[in-house]
């Protein structure tokens, strides 16, 4: 099993809402810009997202 | 596709640490990522109305449920209310149930990599957080046996069937501090250190903290500690941990994934300057060995 590294958040949860309507969300269009806040049991980030 | 162009610098305290005053959760988890993002949005004349806040909490917040849902709440609430004041749109503002972590990290993961709709090449993801730890691959069944977790992840038209589980005790501070309970303290696992002083490169957590004079750091009783821990909490059984983490590889799909490590694992890796190397648990086992033995290490 090989690793590849990388840091993301759960960030398609909210940028492309409509990318997971059956799992949670349920907005239809995508906005340009998201902040998402990452609630973790060791700390609170945020982190800036745009739709490039 | 999204990406990252700014982070706050300063991370708040865990939403999990408001438990016992969860009225201060909003105010100083909360309030200052969105001051900094505030000063940011100015700068680039971005205005506030185009940027929805998702808050979305993890493990850390399941635990504070589990023990007291009033408290976890009311910290929802207090959050809410603090991005609600803000002026920025609320997108989301909840917590996510261990599979689903999983599964959206999965769908991450392979979005970005632009190998969502491959039936070869998708990836796995390894995600260790905090708290809990994530494991997601695609099945390479449609269906799986009972209790294998198996999620339908409907995209771009496909039904995808993905493998997500969440341990619940296997993130990086639980786990430690599990492994330390059970093993001296965890004297292995830390900086050998003759001369007295306390550890120079790592802290051990303060709730189980080592003597620095007694810790005696060894690569094999360590990692035999932490498989330990693997083996005993991985081992409990629950709706999103179905299956055991020694159990995973025989699962369909599992041995045909490439895994991404998310979570703490980059973090590790880059600060052990291994993020590159070939074969990552060689480097690890001799980039942490040297890292931490020597008489002042």
């Amino acid at each position: 099993m090989k690793f590849r590294l990388m840091m993301t958040a759960v960030v398609i949860t909210a940028l492309y809402p409509a990318l997971v309507t059956p799992i949670g969300a349920s907005a239809a269009t995508s906005p340009k810009y998201v902040a998402v806040i990452d609630a973790g049991s060791s700390g609170t980030r945020l982190t800036l997202f745009a739709d490039k | 596709m999204p990406q990252a162009i700014a982070e706050a610098k300063k991370r708040t305290p865990g939403l999990s640490s408001f438990a016992s005053s969860p009225a201060k959760a909003g105010p100083e988890a909360i309030t200052p990522l969105l001051t900094q993002l505030s000063q940011y949005l100015i700068e680039q004349g971005i205005t506030k109305p185009e940027v929805p806040v998702a808050m979305l909490a993890t493990a850390g917040m399941r635990n504070v449920k589990a023990a007291d849902p009033s408290a976890a709440q009311s910290i929802l609430a207090g959050t809410a209310a603090t991005i609600a004041v803000s002026g920025y749109p609320t997108a989301a503002n909840r917590i996510l149930p261990g599979v689903q972590e999983a599964t959206l990290a999965w769908l991450d993961a392979n979005a970005l990599g632009n190998t969502l709709t491959k039936k070869q090449g998708s990836v796995g993801i390894i995600e260790i957080g905090g708290a809990s730890a994530q494991v997601a691959f695609r099945s390479a069944k449609a269906d799986g046996p009972p209790r294998t977790s198996i999620q339908q992840v409907r995209v771009a038209g496909m039904s995808i069937p993905v493998v997500a589980v969440s341990y619940l005790g296997l993130g990086g501070n639980d786990a430690r501090s599990n492994m330390q309970t059970t093993n001296d303290a965890g004297a292995f696992c830390f900086p050998n250190n003759s001369s007295g002083q306390a550890p120079s490169i790592y802290m051990p957590t303060s709730v189980r903290p080592v003597d620095s004079s007694t810790a005696r750091y060894s690569w094999k009783r360590c990692a035999t500690a932490y498989n330990q821990t693997v083996s005993t909490v991985g081992g409990k059984r629950s709706t999103t941990a179905p299956v055991a983490p020694v159990a995973l590889r025989t699962l369909p799909g599992f041995n045909s994934a490439t895994f991404i490590g998310l979570g703490s694992i980059p973090f590790t890796y880059s600060d052990l300057g291994i993020e590159n190397e070939p074969n990552e648990q060689t480097s690890l086992r001799q980039s942490t060995t040297r890292m931490c033995t020597g008489t002042n290490a």
